[in-house]
């Protein structure tokens, strides 16, 4: 670490050196504005404080050296910058300051537009604002800022972001297409182990683009404004650009943060009883439902030796917490850019160290990328090139069922402190002799049980930029990403000595290890032309035709061994058997060709007509074809009045927009042929057992596929109807931006589980139609806006309404378990309704009993039920309060979510384990289940008179106690205080002694406040382990907790 | 200006619209077999899944319980929800039924229509209709005549009444059984259950309609003499159709016997979750039989079962000083070069003695129960047969026409343990032996333990309430056949429902 640092100071010195200072002479001039001279404006040299203001006339002189810059500001107007030259004379006509009005926004293909002339919903975000969160990966900084868009992330260092876009319009995939500098970049999850067990997630393709690089982002939400992008944007787009290089002297900046971590919120526990089962103190136990803690001294864990440790019988407060360390992050991020006339260049490094809240480095993410892009112009031709290389190395923590980290943390009883097991060299805490056999010693498992990933991914492109006319130019460009990563998981051994005390625990296993390779590429040839013409003195045309090419490739292989020999040693090689290998490979092909047509009418109407046809590999060859496109009218009314001379009073700008598009979308692979897949007999519900698998004795085997082949497969098709408004008053100080959406996914292609008895178990095919609309609103206001003193609000609020409309079975299973108890699509309701075995309900009378078995325990519904729960909320809103004097900032993000539920598998477990703080209802006494009956053989009923069993609460509360298995659904509401950030321009007079043009420091906070409905003392509802997709809202299994980050950072630009 | 348009449009319409087609046409799976035109390459899959299917996950154990060879142990959890009679569809075995191995019979026999490869469908439509016999007598009504249609669009397939799937399975042996078996032939290697020999494979198609037959044994059509007519002109399997023990690799992940898997693989059912139930353990230890040291180890001190279904006990039903939990049970034992049956030699044998018995014909009924006793012994590698010589407890001693019948169905109890758990399950509830006693072992757990009725069944201690006082007859239906298939009738009430050949009067 020092090392590079220390590179990298010299570097930034060498630079200072070679700054020089030219010759100074005096420059004049004069300072309007289109209505005239204007007195009062400032004059500053840049980067000092020398400096001097307007006369009456507007006429100003300064003593200035050539090559300086000249910064002229003034309140209500843009600020301008002028580099000294040969001239003694500048002049400077000023505009208003409307920077919303004027926001040039990038949308499909990478076609700056002014966003007045764009017709649908459009988010721009600066890099800035990105990089000012001091966030590791990009789009978390965009939570709680972006109306319309879901932004979840599990809480290991460099996990996986999950965004949605105006809701899930698939049961599938719904991440949306992000293309950087019009590179269409992987985001693949890779992931090791599945929802339930030994789940690792290794992030996805997005993760490598360094947040400093960024220019700005782009959110296309609607159909309308992704058309052009074909049927990979159906979910949306996010359009970054980053930064490059401008005519101009080398620019360098350097950014540097340190950040602490801490671990976030954490399921609360009862504090009444500790370690036993049934009722009474066991020494062995793994749960919390021995008897009520009398604060005396007792014995407790195994005999070792002859001795035993003894120790108060009393609850441990933050015995979990404790547990977990502080977590840091490095970061350091450099870039330099400049060029001229002909020649432009951009280069950055980066580099990100963190080292996550969990002890040892078991659970850290290093990141290390390279930037390039430059470009060279010849006359009409110009060539650009752009090429990133990164390299992450991610570790991970598995979680989920069985040995897990965090199972062992959760089974240990409240009064055993945790931290006091970690000398595995103390006899009493090693596998041998750790107080129970149900569990292990998790700081064992730490050491003894890993995941991680190394990954390099390297993105770039070639564009050739012909102008034939001045009105017509050709592109050309071949881009690609490429990623290839080797992750590799261990379990070590685990075995106890014969004579020991938990000698035969079904704990021990022989290990397993694997080690998987995986390539993912993607290649893409764009040949586009661009025309404009004035066909009058109002009225503009310009139109983009343009060809597509996409190849996309995907590819594993994984060995492993299920034993291991020598111990801590992962070699394919170290085992008693032999590996196992498999591989998988697909490929796909994309073939796009696309018009667009913009017409602009008096510049403030503004009408875009746009159609393309794709031909996919995906679909049956008779049926590959789909078009699609869309029609967007942008009005501004406020520019329609000027022009007819009539005065817009307190009203900016407004505008209203309408568009109407559609696009097209394909399926995965393979989805059309049926064929034989190599023969196995399925052994199921439980993690560590193989399949049945051939080759048996010498002979191989193969069997039908369970999958129907589709040979009727169609393209799905998304209809999207749009309508916005925005509007500017009072000189920009109040602003808002509304819109509505309504968007229709007609046959949407999704996998359909067949009834086992026809032979097949799943189909891919067009199973339904799903609506989602809503409404997006962004509101800013500026309350206070003075030379040094300015205050803005601004609030993003999203509703989206989502409805299965039309499926052609019942119910579609989305995510859950095996035994059906999970997550559904039904038509006619929002999707992902929770279906879960609940406790069975009869009315007699009028009256509603709770059915209960002969033990006095709810009896639970034969098959799953459905809850009348789902996972959507009902808005999500964020607040971002800036305050500003002089060089010091502030700024706030509350993110808001109500509504909705998810399934948590930590509720569940500490319902096992007893810890949960519903579990001691009655002080665990003996209590009926009230209005509870008892089912008789002739089928009718009878008061039931038996108790809940005290010494079998664990049964109780682990089938889910009054409410039966649905009791895992809680409540997904959060309120979040998502990013604080305090920061620090340091005075131009300091940074002048220090020879720089700029020092900004900055102290960040990130997700240190969570408030959780009453239902939910157990988790952040943010936390997944179900994958990034439909599936991540379902819930979480047993997932490692979130964080709190707290960040110290310097940005110096030279 | 539109010159350049022109030529630019047409270097790319050259490009591309030519190469289009094959372009695209890259979708075949290349991870999977596209096609196959030999049809023994299923076989073996097949067959070894219909195995792990009877006694796998979730036969092997749920057919353990029921028949309370095993239950639960009082301090795991596993298996809680089967040993307390919480409603089951055993869905994963439905599904591996249907979906796998079913299908992968109907695929033989659609690529063996040359006339060489007729011994694949030999065996693909004997095994097929072995497999649907299995499917209807565990689950009852299910879909059969538009089951397995998948590919012709059928998705939700009917559901056909028990009765008429196993007339039409009869119609279906007898023509198999027509076919000539001489001139047909398979490649040995592929065939785990009788290496290509097709003179056996005629025999277990006899075993086959045998055993459809004599399920039908409470029915109102049932013809005994036909059966014994049926069994004097036929010959039937000597060699139990199975994966043979050799076929293993103990030592390596998904390679070894299922029961060895749940064991060795890492999830230790056998060791935590399993233990013996005192019903079978009391059974074999007061009659020292020998095979209960083959099929349990004993704890150091001596073999002890545990009641059927008892959690949560604070109790010390023995007064031993230990309570029921802390006891320590006899294990289930499987080694690692255990046999995979699907249908015994003992089996037929046992048919054969009840069908004589029910004649009336009592040394031919001996002659079969006592071979079939012996297959048992031997399959439990012991040589000596003294329990059925004069003096040993399952001596055949002539009885009324109930204690004959009785005593055949404890020993196939007794002989299906650890091979045959699914038609144990099946056959209790055609037989109704071993007899339920009543007893309520929570009153009076001393009494219970010193007294318990050896040789008779017990209801679960905890899901007495749940049944009724019954033992459980079938599983309900799976939530994936209910859920998917729009031609479903309604979920079954409880496990109290009986398949159509389920007559005979006790629980």
């Amino acid at each position: 670490m020092k090392p590079k640092i220390n590179a990298i100071l010299t570097l930034l010195l060498a630079f200072i050196v070679q700054l020089t200072f030219a010759q100074t002479k005096t420059v004049s001039g004069t300072i309007s504005d289109s209505s005239g001279p204007l007195p009062g404006v400032v004059v500053l040299i840049k980067g000092t404080k020398q400096g001097t203001e307007t006369n009456f006339d507007g006429e100003y002189s300064i003593k200035v050296s050539t090559g300086a810059i000249l910064q002229i500001s003034y309140i209500g107007m843009k600020t301008v910058e002028k580099t000294v030259g040969s001239a003694n004379v500048i002049n400077i006509v000023m505009e208003e300051d409307s920077e919303v009005l004027q926001e040039v926004v990038v949308t499909a293909l990478g076609i700056s537009k002014e966003k007045r002339a764009v017709g649908y919903a459009i988010t721009s975000v600066k890099g800035d604002d990105i990089s000012n969160t001091q966030a590791v990966n990009p789009m978390t900084a965009l939570q709680g800022k972006v109306s319309g868009v879901e932004i979840s992330t599990a809480p290991g260092p460099g996990a996986t972001q999950n965004v949605i876009i105006r809701g899930a319009s698939s049961f599938g995939n719904n991440q949306p297409l992000y293309i950087v500098d019009g590179i269409p970049i992987t985001n693949e999850q890779n992931r090791s182990g599945n929802d339930l067990n030994a789940q690792v997630d290794f992030g996805s393709g997005i993760n490598s683009i360094n947040p400093n690089d960024i220019e700005n982002l782009s959110v296309l939400k609607g159909a309308a404004a992704t058309a052009l992008y074909g049927s990979r944007a159906a979910n949306g787009v996010i359009l970054i650009t980053t930064k490059s290089g401008k005519n101009g002297a080398l620019q360098i900046n350097f950014d540097s943060s340190y950040s602490m971590s801490r671990v976030g919120h954490l399921p609360e526990n009862q504090d009444q009883f500790g370690q036993g089962w049934s009722g009474d103190r066991a020494l062995d136990e793994n749960g919390n439902w021995g008897a009520a803690y009398d604060g005396k001294d007792r014995i407790w864990g195994n005999i070792v030796n002859n001795s035993q440790q003894i120790k108060p019988y009393v609850y441990l407060k933050d015995n979990l917490r404790n547990f977990y360390e502080y977590g840091e992050n490095i970061k350091n991020s450099l870039s330099l850019s400049g060029g001229n006339e002909t020649n432009t260049y951009y280069l950055s490094l980066s580099q990100n160290e963190v080292d996550g809240v969990i002890p040892t480095d078991q659970d850290s993410y290093k990141r290390y990328t390279i930037s390039t892009r430059a470009s060279h112009k010849v006359n009409k031709l110009k060539l650009s090139s752009s090429i990133n290389f990164s390299k992450e190395n991610t570790k991970a923590v598995p979680s989920g069922q069985g040995t897990s980290l965090l199972r062992s943390l959760n089974e240990i009883a409240n009064d055993i402190s945790i931290v006091d097991l970690k000398n595995l060299n103390n006899p009493f805490n090693n596998l041998d002799n750790y107080f129970t056999p149900y569990g292990v010693n998790p700081y064992y498992i730490l050491n003894n049980d890993g995941a991680d990933q190394e990954k390099y991914k390297f993105f770039g492109k070639f564009e050739v930029d012909y102008n034939f006319l001045d009105n017509l130019k050709l592109t050309y460009r071949f881009s690609g990403d490429f990623e290839t990563s080797l992750a590799q998981t261990h379990t070590g051994i685990i075995s106890h000595s014969p004579d020991s005390p938990n000698f035969g625990s079904s704990n021990e296993t022989p290990g397993k290890y694997r080690e998987t390779r995986r390539n993912r590429s993607q290649f893409s040839h764009d040949i586009m032309v661009n025309y404009n013409e004035s066909l009058s003195e109002n009225f503009d045309f310009s139109a983009t035709a343009g060809f597509n090419l996409n190849e996309r490739r995907y590819d594993w292989l994984y060995g492993e061994i299920s034993s291991i020999d020598i111990p801590k040693f992962y070699n394919l090689d170290n085992s008693l058997t032999p590996s196992t290998s498999d591989q998988y490979k697909e490929e796909r092909k994309l073939f796009g060709a696309y018009l667009s047509l913009d017409f602009n009418y008096k510049n403030y109407l503004f009408l875009n007509i746009t159609g393309r046809n794709d031909w996919s590999s995906t679909l049956p060859l008779e049926n590959n074809s789909f078009y699609y496109g869309g029609q967007t009218l942008s009005f501004i009314l406020t520019d329609f009045l000027k022009d007819q001379d009539i005065d817009t009073g307190i009203f900016s700008f407004t505008k209203f927009r309408i568009a109407y598009g559609s696009t097209g979308n394909d399926t995965e692979p393979y989805n059309i042929y049926d064929r034989y897949v190599p023969s196995f007999s399925s052994h199921p519900n439980y993690p560590d057992i193989d399949d049945l698998e051939f080759p048996l004795a010498g002979v191989n085997s193969y069997s039908a596929s369970n999958k129907l082949g589709n040979s009727n497969l169609k393209p799905e098709k998304t209809n999207e109807f749009e309508v916005g408004i925005e509007n500017r008053m009072f000189n920009n100080r109040i602003g808002f931006e509304f819109s509505y959406y309504n968007r229709f996914t007609k046959g949407l292609i999704e996998d359909l589980p067949l009834d086992p008895s026809s032979g097949y178990t799943l189909v891919t095919t067009n199973l339904g139609d799903v609506r989602n609309k809503g409404i997006e609103l962004s509101v800013d206001v500026t309350p206070i806006k003075t030379e040094d003193f300015n205050w803005n609000i601004s609030w993003v609020y999203s509703q989206n309404k989502n409805k299965v409309e039309r499926l052609d079975v019942d119910e579609v299973f989305l995510a859950g378990f095996g035994d059906g108890n999970g997550f559904y699509a039904i038509e006619g309701m929002p999707l992902g309704q929770f279906k879960f075995t609940t406790s069975e309900k009869v009315t007699i009378g009028n009256e509603e009993f709770t059915v209960v078995d002969g033990n006095g325990n709810p009896q639970q519904t034969t098959d799953p039920v459905l809850l009348g729960k789902d996972a959507n909320e009902k808005y999500r809103m964020g607040f971002t309060n800036t305050l500003k004097w002089k060089g010091l900032s502030l700024t706030a993000t509350v993110d808001v979510r109500k509504g909705g539920h998810i399934y948590s598998g930590t509720k569940d477990y500490m319902h096992w384990t007893g810890s949960s703080p519903e579990s001691v209802l009655n002080d665990r006494n003996a209590f009926l289940i009230p209005n509870s009956v008892v089912r008789n053989s002739d089928g009718s009923y009878s008061e039931n008179n038996i108790p809940v069993n005290p010494t079998a609460l664990h049964t109780f509360y682990s089938n889910g106690g009054f409410e039966g298995e649905s009791y895992a659904i809680i409540d997904r509401s959060y309120i979040k205080l998502r990013n604080v950030t305090m920061a620090y321009a340091i005075p131009q007079s300091l940074c002048k002694k220090l020879k720089v043009n700029a020092i900004n420091l900055s102290l960040t906070a990130n997700n240190f406040l969570l408030w959780t409905p009453k239902e939910n003392p157990y988790i952040d509802p943010e936390t997944t382990t179900f994958g990034n997709d439909v599936d991540a809202k379902f819930g979480e299994y047993n997932a490692n907790p979130s964080n709190e980050v707290y960040t110290f950072g310097v940005n110096i630009k030279l | 200006m539109k010159t350049y348009i022109l030529k630019i449009t047409l270097v790319f319409l050259l490009i591309f619209t030519g190469s289009c087609e094959s372009y695209l046409d890259i979708n075949q799976n290349p991870n999977t077999l596209t096609d196959t035109d030999t049809p023994k390459i299923l076989l073996p899959g097949a067959q070894a899944g219909l195995g792990n299917m009877l006694m796998g996950f979730d036969l092997g154990f749920g057919g353990a319980f029921w028949t309370q060879y095993w239950t639960q142990s009082y301090t795991a959890s596993q298996f809680k929800t089967l040993c307390e009679y919480e409603a089951t569809g055993f869905d994963d075995a439905y599904q591996e039924f249907t979906a796998v191995i079913l299908n992968d019979f109907k695929r033989m026999k659609v690529l063996s229509t040359e006339a060489e490869n007729q011994g694949y469908y030999y065996i693909a439509e004997t095994m097929s209709i072995f497999t649907w016999q299995v499917m209807t007598d565990l689950w009852g009504d299910i879909p059969y005549s538009e089951a397995l249609k998948g590919d012709e669009g059928i998705i939700s397939p009917k559901f056909d009444n028990g009765e008429d799937i196993y007339a039409d399975l009869m119609t279906r042996i007898d023509a198999l059984l027509a076919i000539d078996v001489s001139e047909l032939s398979i490649d040995s290697k592929f065939d785990f259950f009788y290496e290509g020999n097709m003179t056996e494979w005629k025999k277990f198609a006899n075993s086959v309609k045998l055993k459809l037959m004599i399920r039908q044994s409470e029915t109102a059509g049932y013809n005994n003499a036909a059966l014994v007519t049926f069994i004097q002109n036929n010959s039937f399997l000597t060699n139990s159709a199975k994966i043979a023990g050799t076929a293993w690799s103990d030592d390596e992940e998904g390679k070894r016997h299922p029961m060895r898997e749940f064991q060795e693989g890492g999830a230790n059912y056998l060791s935590t979750n399993v233990i013996g139930s005192k019903s079978f353990i009391d059974y074999l230890n007061t009659n020292n039989d020998p095979r209960l040291d083959i099929l349990f180890t004993a704890p150091s001190g001596g073999h002890l079962g545990a009641f059927f279904g008892d959690f949560d006990s604070k109790a010390d039903s023995s007064l031993s000083g230990t309570d029921d939990e802390d006891e320590e049970y006899s294990e289930a034992l499987f080694t690692d070069t255990m046999d995979l049956i699907v249908m015994s030699d003992w089996e037929i044998n046992f048919i054969k003695a009840e069908v004589f018995a029910r004649a009336n014909d009592m040394t031919n009924a001996k002659k079969y129960y006592d071979m079939g006793v012996a297959a048992s012994l031997v399959q439990n590698t012991i040589a000596a047969t003294t329990i059925t010589s004069t003096g040993g407890y399952a001596e055949w001693n002539n009885g009324t026409l109930e204690e004959n019948l009785e005593r055949i169905a404890l020993q196939k109890w007794v002989a299906n343990a650890n091979y045959q758990h699914t038609e144990s399950l099946i056959e209790r509830n055609r037989t109704k032996y071993p007899a339920v006693n009543n007893i309520d072992v929570k009153s009076d757990r001393n009494d219970a333990f010193l007294n318990f009725p050896v040789g008779n069944l017990t209801v679960s201690v905890n899901g007495r309430d749940k049944t009724n006082g019954n033992l459980p007859s079938s599983p309900v239906y799976p939530a994936d056949v209910l859920a998917r298939n729009t031609n479903a009738p309604s979920q079954k009430v409880d496990l109290l429902e009986k398949v159509w050949w389920d007559k005979k009067a006790g629980k």
